[in-house]
């Protein structure tokens, strides 16, 4: 597996889209892994290359959602397409939200109306109008998943 | 009028002119695409059969069915004589492409806005119409078909959307200020055009953070150069203060204590006196969440009829100091002005008490068909601001819209009003969107001008333009041109016509013609070499 980039993160990250807050502290490092496990894997999609920070993290259930995650990670965006592998990750369903955080302050930034100012997605099918939910955004999860999220 | 040319002429003359005709015919490749859809009611692909159908045998619909391609000409046609004064930047703004691929937008307000300039040199008219290079229309663009639903349009998104200006069409007004040229929408950012060749320059974020914020459509100029302006969300409002160089004074925020999701709160159009920035929130919801299941028309655009019409007016200064008005149900698409007098607050405007255009007309014209005209009068409301009382009261006849009024009396007392208007046939099978002319109403004497175009043409909206910088008084406030744009069903072709304002009943003292037609649009203004 090429320009995988794997980050042992150590904090939260709340995301909430359309009207949100978005809180990380995240200490992270990335570490380009040599190989590729046979592990569930996570691809994110529609980065803009060499530009800020990627924040991703996963929930596993709907009282979770946004607020204690199952997974978490931040790494330079190098690449259009960044994807880590879930090896240590057990679940039935999960849900996925990341945003890139262009000007490396943090935080997503949203203008007045909590419309997020920086590129944002979640996986599953996030709603048209409004942040996304655990019902938008779960998906089934086992030992051979992919599952993308688009930016 | 004299023809200073005749329309045979123009054919020979407009060699400069280049662009696509409105469609007025689909190709062969289409017809047989007819015969073997089997599309579902009210999809976007059934809209586009049907609107094909109907456009057969209806030239009316002709503006309607869009253009794909900027148009230009550089030297239009002209009948009569052109007010050797008369200088400076026609823009006009409206829906223009209406079709991708098998689809067709499903409400009129979806259509992908172009901006139409015409430059007047005082003896010469040429024309500009170029469309607003949004983030949709240049993804689109380069597709061939729609990536992302629109405005009462359910196109399935294959394109994620991140906020409003995902959709942003930028097509209801075009208003040139500061040398900027701005296309104006309801729920995102305005885009700024260059001036000389209106190639887009991007969405225009007024302040740090301030990206995807909703800045309306109709901004009023104040006689000292400011732009003032509102946008909202949910129940929240903004309004914006920009000055005379294109800055941003002051934008403001503040909520409503009312949510417009349940009650309704479509804001299109605001007013400013003096001190107040006033608001008309009439009674019309849009289901979001019916939006997302693909439903469309009145499905997703309803009235409710037991919520009054709301008018919410907050000091210029600090918004915080507002007050919510509350008149009998009724909706407003347009002011005509507002002022102070005394403790009095002044607003005319156009209200409609049953209406039904937007899920009703503004849907069924994308399929082809015309709706019955519905009742819309010039008003005029009456709030106390100490007394927090309110009345209003009927001023003209049935069928007007487009109110506007002399440019530099905006914010002061007027005394004319101008709209377009349907006078002729009162029955309730006369069409709607298609109107006899213009009318200049007196607020004075209750007296009306009228100009009436005649049967072959669409008139649209037409605007004051002042002869000079002066503040006009009451009896001043004719020394002044109108103008306006209408389609010629039967030539297919639109032109501009110029009247004098004190003398409209004879009708225009000259005409512009492109050898084109243009789609029908919504708003525009004039922007006088005198402005700078």
């Amino acid at each position: 597996m090429k320009n995988l980039h794997v980050v042992n993160a150590s904090a939260a990250i709340a995301l909430s889209i359309f009207g949100m807050i978005a809180t990380s502290h995240l200490i992270a490092q990335t570490t380009p892994a040599a190989s590729a496990p046979a592990c569930p894997m996570v691809i994110v999609e529609g980065l803009t290359s060499g530009q800020g920070v990627l924040y991703i993290a996963a929930y596993s259930s709907e009282e979770t959602f946004s607020k204690k995650a199952l997974w978490q990670m931040r790494a330079k965006v190098v690449e259009t397409s960044m994807q880590f592998p879930l090896c240590d990750v057990k679940t039935d369903e999960i849900a996925f939200t990341s945003y890139q955080d262009l000007n490396e302050n943090g935080k997503l930034d949203a203008n007045p109306l909590g419309i997020p100012n920086e590129p944002y997605g979640a996986s599953g099918s996030p709603p048209m109008f409004s942040a996304p939910t655990w019902q938008t955004t779960r998906v089934k999860f086992d030992a051979t998943s992919i599952i993308i999220v688009k930016m | 009028m004299k023809n200073a040319n005749s329309r045979r002429q123009f054919l020979k003359r407009s060699t400069h002119c280049a662009g696509a005709v409105v469609a007025s015919h689909l190709g062969a490749m289409w017809l047989s695409q007819i015969a073997h859809a089997t599309a579902t009611t009210g999809s976007p692909t059934d809209f586009k059969m049907q609107f094909a159908r109907a456009l057969k045998s209806d030239n009316s619909l002709t503006p309607f069915a869009g253009v794909s391609a900027d148009l230009s000409c550089d030297n239009l046609v002209i009948e009569g004589k052109l007010p050797p004064l008369l200088k400076g930047r026609f823009y006009r703004n409206g829906p223009a492409l209406f079709e991708r691929g098998d689809q067709r937008y499903q409400h009129w307000f979806a259509g992908d806005g172009m901006v139409q300039q015409f430059n007047f040199s005082g003896n010469s008219v040429s024309h500009r119409g170029r469309f607003v290079q949004t983030s949709k229309f240049k993804k689109e663009e380069f597709a061939g078909k729609f990536l992302l639903p629109a405005f009462g349009s359910a196109i399935k998104p294959s394109e994620r959307i991140t906020g409003p200006d995902s959709m942003n069409v930028a097509n209801t007004n075009a208003i040139e200020h500061a040398g900027k040229v701005l296309a104006l929408w309801e729920g995102g950012s305005a885009f700024e055009l260059d001036r000389d060749t209106l190639e887009t320059k991007g969405p225009i974020a007024w302040q740090s953070g301030w990206e995807q914020m909703p800045f309306s459509a109709h901004p009023k100029r104040d006689p000292q150069g400011n732009l003032w302006n509102i946008g909202s969300a949910r129940n929240t409002m903004l309004t914006y203060h920009i000055d005379a160089k294109g800055r941003l004074a002051k934008a403001q925020t503040a909520k409503l204590n009312f949510d417009p999701r349940r009650t309704g709160g479509m804001i299109h159009d605001m007013a400013v006196t003096e001190r107040f920035i006033v608001v008309p929130i009439p009674p019309v919801v849009i289901h979001w969440d019916q939006i997302e299941k693909g439903k469309t028309g009145r499905d997703v655009l309803t009235t409710t009829p037991n919520e009054p019409l709301r008018v919410w007016i907050g000091r210029k200064d600090d918004i915080s100091q507002a007050k919510i008005f509350e008149l009998p149900s009724e909706m407003i698409f347009h002011v005509g002005n507002a002022y102070e007098r005394g403790d009095e607050i002044i607003l005319t405007y156009v209200g409609a008490v049953a209406n039904d255009f937007l899920g009703g007309t503004a849907v069924e014209i994308m399929r082809g068909e015309f709706s019955p005209a519905r009742e819309s009068v010039l008003k005029v409301a009456r709030f106390n601001w100490s007394s927090n009382q309110v009345k209003s009261e009927r001023m003209s006849t049935r069928g007007v819209e487009f109110p506007r009024i002399h440019p530099a009396l905006i914010g002061a007392e007027n005394r004319y009003l101008l709209t377009t208007a349907s006078w002729k046939n009162t029955s309730a099978d006369h069409r709607s969107i298609q109107f006899d002319g213009i009318e200049l109403f007196d607020t004075q004497s209750g007296k009306t001008q009228r100009y009436e175009y005649g049967q072959d043409f669409m008139p649209e909206e037409h605007i004051f333009v002042a002869q000079s910088l002066a503040t006009p008084t009451t009896h001043t406030e004719l020394e002044s041109w109108i103008i306006g744009t209408a389609f010629d069903k039967k030539s297919g072709r639109s032109c501009v016509s110029i009247f004098e304002a004190g003398n409209l009943n004879a009708g225009p003292v000259a005409r512009a013609w492109l050898p084109y037609g243009l789609p029908l649009g919504f708003h525009g203004n004039f922007h006088g070499d005198f402005n700078g």
